[in-house]
């Protein structure tokens, strides 16, 4: 049972009938605040900003909205990069592109790649498509008999190129 | 065009500044470490210092500064170190149609207060230096039970009031406990009617002198209902509210509010962090783990619990594997690290329940 209220406070029906009210007056611009806890992934339209931390350097840098879809994926692109080391490859999400400061003079702010080693070689393929990448490399690692293998050339619909190229067989 | 510019250090944009460990309630939740059993309560630090500290960090491109404590109103120079920070002109990257600059601008200011202290020309100073205005309200009839003291939460509804007729911006912050989830809606329902501009819910992590009371604790399925209750009242009102603390998307999927912003990722040592009435820098006010004096901040980019964060090392290692995984914490992490000394623990809120649901 609720306990009773005290005197001055109003009835659940008095609240609503004021919420009804104050629905028609103007609404305050959602302000985000810096309270205790606070939002961390904030929508994309009540900010103009984001920040990246390099976690080579550790310096931070801004970024403009047009980054912004880059720098959401980040988080998914290491733990797929995590997952398929788990299945046996040296992958690294290379991501320094988006650090004012490591960035390489000749590649443009914002370019990922991966870097991947295989035995002695180590090399880096750019990323245009994650997602597709992570999806025909697990399917790769996992495959164990001729229906997986059918299945996974079924998912490349023929073209081995991609995955060639993300193995160090081609260089794209 | 510029579209990316490196930051002028590596700190996240706001600081909370713990200015003193001193109160004037005693609220049962009340997740302070300082108020832990066993713990020690430092000397608050001088004018002079926080001064210092403040000045340090807006030159760091920090440049949100919460004012809290303890209460942050009982120090006697809180007028003179809030004019002082509103008087300070920082250097804040700016964004204008997708171009990036540095720019010269006056600090965004919070003052996180339990309400006692905000007379009329407090309001109106804080009105005058642009600050906004947090209040707690942690429930109406269970009021005095849950902050220890004898008031009734009128106090509060009136400074939502005052603050209202001057313009001044204010949110409600509501921490749910067992104790006052009975009357959430009510709760919530009050502080928009009697003017409050937002809505801040934290639902009730085992910290401080909430470690001392476990009658506070919520079931999962009052955690799972809060946000779901929240919303109900916002919508009613067409006014828009905050989850603070991190939930699990297993139990709230963020895209089936719509005036209610659910977080699932944490933002200690991204978003914010916090300095302590003692000077020492820690990842959150939760957090009871100090990390270094504020004037060691540099040390924090190699310091391992920092970065656990930064990077979300952190994360449960039982949520992996699942589909969310990237996109949300598993829970307040810091209270993993209080409940279960693991900062890869689980949330209090799976105590009992498996961690998939």
């Amino acid at each position: 049972m609720p306990k009773r209220l005290p005197k001055f406070v109003l009835s659940k029906d008095k609240l609503d009938e004021k919420l009804a009210l104050l629905k028609q007056s103007p609404v305050p611009p959602p302000e985000p605040i810096a309270m205790c806890y606070s939002i961390a992934l904030p929508s994309p339209e009540d900010q103009k900003t984001f920040s990246y931390i390099c976690p080579l350097c550790g310096r931070k840098t801004t970024h403009s909205v047009d980054k912004w879809d880059i720098l959401f994926q980040l988080d998914q692109i290491r733990d797929a990069s995590q997952t398929l080391r788990e299945k046996g490859l040296e992958i690294y999400l290379d991501d320094k592109n988006l650090c004012s400061n490591c960035c390489k003079p000749r590649y443009a702010l914002g370019e990922l790649f991966w870097r991947i080693t295989i035995g002695e070689r180590t090399h880096f393929v750019e990323i245009y498509d994650w997602e597709n990448d992570y999806s025909i490399l697990t399917s790769f690692l996992s495959a164990r008999n001729k229906s997986d293998y059918d299945k996974l050339m079924l998912k490349l619909s023929g073209d081995l190129s991609r995955l060639e190229i993300l193995l160090g067989k081609t260089n794209g | 065009m510029v579209n990316s510019i490196l930051a002028p250090s590596f700190l996240p944009d706001t600081v909370v500044l713990e200015i003193t460990s001193k109160c004037n309630h005693s609220c049962l939740f009340c997740s302070c470490p300082w108020y832990s059993k066993d713990a020690i309560i430092e000397h608050d630090l001088t004018t002079d210092e926080w001064k210092e500290i403040i000045y340090e960090f807006s030159q760091q491109g920090v440049f949100r500064f919460s004012f809290s404590g303890g209460e942050c109103t009982l120090r006697d120079d809180i007028y003179e170190l809030l004019d002082f920070t509103s008087k300070l002109s920082i250097k804040k990257v700016c964004s204008k149609d997708n171009d990036l600059f540095l720019g010269n601008t006056n600090p965004d200011i919070v003052v996180l207060s339990n309400g006692n202290n905000c007379s009329e020309s407090f309001l109106s100073f804080l009105k005058r230096i642009n600050a906004h205005l947090s209040v707690s309200l942690p429930g109406l009839s269970t009021f005095p039970k849950l902050t220890g003291i004898g008031d009734s939460p009128e106090t509060v509804l009136e400074v939502f009031e005052n603050a209202a007729k001057i313009g001044l911006q204010t949110t409600a912050a509501i921490t749910v406990t067992k104790i006052n989830y009975f009357e959430l809606y009510e709760t919530i329902a009050a502080a928009l009617a009697a003017g409050a501009g937002a809505i801040l819910l934290n639902r009730y992590l085992p910290g401080g002198r909430g470690l001392l009371h476990p009658e506070l604790d919520l079931s999962f399925e009052q955690v799972k209902m809060i946000p779901i209750i929240a919303e109900d009242v916002l919508r009613k009102a067409n006014r828009y509210g905050h989850v603070g603390t991190e939930y699990p998307r297993c139990i709230a999927n963020p895209d089936s509010f719509k005036n209610l912003r659910v977080g699932t990722r944490c933002a200690a040592a991204t978003g914010f962090f916090v300095i302590g009435p003692d000077g020492f820098i820690r990842v959150c006010n939760y957090s009871p783990k100090r990390l270094c004096n504020w004037r060691n901040w540099k040390s924090l980019i190699d310091n391992e619990y920092w970065r656990g964060y930064v990077f979300r090392h952190n994360r449960p290692i039982e949520c992996k594997g699942c589909s969310q995984y990237s996109l949300c914490d598993g829970g307040c992490r810091e209270c993993a690290y209080v409940f279960s000394d693991n900062l890869c623990g689980r949330d209090p809120v799976f105590k009992t329940k498996p961690i998939f649901v």
